[in-house]
């Protein structure tokens, strides 16, 4: 992870925008306070949403990694949740799967379209269930190598018992079904919001709206 | 203050008026389970996780919510923990993204 930190640090300071950082600010607090949301599900585990898909959506990846990074940083140091051990995982997961396959899902399901387009909400809706659904798998594999790789001499596992049978379907579940569905409706409502409201907070406008152009050849201009 | 910059503001506001929902589910989500959970899970503790405990000790374990038993009171404490992310998450961000920014007026 420490690469992915360094570069996405890095991206920051090229990139962020006096007008975005009362959006960063509050796209951290939003990604902690989304957490709390606890969703209960059959089988009497809980899980929740993460909203990293949606600040990668507005504020770039690289950014989505930075926020989802610190509010695991807090929640593990802070308030005991997630895990020291397991921090690095974690932000694996849901600082890194969840922003880079959310945002790549939903530009290519928006390809050259205008901001306002539908598919662009479709494609942020279909983004974030994959991101998280995705995240969750790669969970669920992390926790079910442990009994592989880490057992002790007369064969009992140190850490999670279950092995990949048990822990990914049970990852994938929870969050493809129930978890996932949370992140979609948060993710396309806020980004549909701000699209139509105030596209200029978007990372990329600039970009979306050069290439929504209807085309002028070099030629005729 | 921009319009959308205050109604994002609102609706945060709103989420943090709600959290208390996120405690009424009782569950452990997967993998997260205590060492006493895994005792009655699968009947012991796996060892790695034995030699863990004690490693480190948040200031304020499961989101203020064990200070209390009633669902007010845990409520209470689930928010005391939802404003303190949010202060020290929104506030961090904005010092360091004003350094980051500082000079990048709005090009996009």
């Amino acid at each position: 992870m420490i690469p992915i930190w360094y570069w996405a640090g890095r991206w920051l300071r090229t990139n962020l925008r006096t007008k975005q950082v009362p959006y960063l600010a509050l796209a951290a607090a939003f990604s902690f306070v989304i957490m709390m949301f606890n969703v209960p599900i059959p089988g009497g585990s809980t899980g929740h949403a993460v909203g990293s898909a949606l600040v990668a959506i507005i504020l770039g990846p690289w950014a989505a990694v930075v926020t989802t990074s610190v509010a695991l940083l807090i929640q593990c140091l802070l308030f005991g949740d997630g895990g020291i051990t397991t921090f690095g995982a974690n932000c694996f997961n849901m600082a890194v799967v969840i922003p880079f396959v959310g945002f790549y899902t939903y530009k290519f399901i928006a390809g050259k379209t205008k901001i306002t387009d539908r598919r662009r909400i479709i494609g942020s809706a279909v983004g974030a269930w994959l991101g998280l659904t995705l995240a969750a798998a790669c969970a669920g594999f992390e926790m079910g190598i442990q009994p592989i790789i880490n057992v002790s001499s007369t064969g009992v596992p140190l850490y999670m018992p279950y092995g990949l049978d048990v822990t990914v379907p049970a990852m994938v579940f929870g969050h493809a079904f129930f978890f996932s569905i949370v992140e979609v409706i948060i993710t396309a409502v806020a980004f549909t919001y701000i699209a139509r409201n105030d596209p200029t907070i978007i990372w990329n406008y600039k970009a979306i709206e050069a290439a929504s152009q209807p085309r002028v050849t070099a030629a005729a201009a | 203050m921009e319009k959308v910059l205050r109604n994002l503001l609102i609706w945060l506001g709103i989420l943090v008026a709600l959290v208390p929902l996120g405690i009424i589910a009782s569950g452990t989500a997967y993998g997260e389970w205590s060492v006493d959970e895994l005792q009655s899970l699968i009947g012991y503790v796996p060892a790695g996780y034995a030699n863990l405990q004690g490693l480190y000790n948040a200031p304020i374990p499961d989101y203020g919510t064990d200070w209390a038993s009633s669902f007010l009171g845990q409520s209470l404490g689930y928010y005391a923990a939802a404003v303190i992310g949010v202060c020290l998450l929104g506030g961090l961000f904005y010092l360091i993204g004003r350094q980051l920014a500082k000079g990048k007026e709005d090009t996009a």
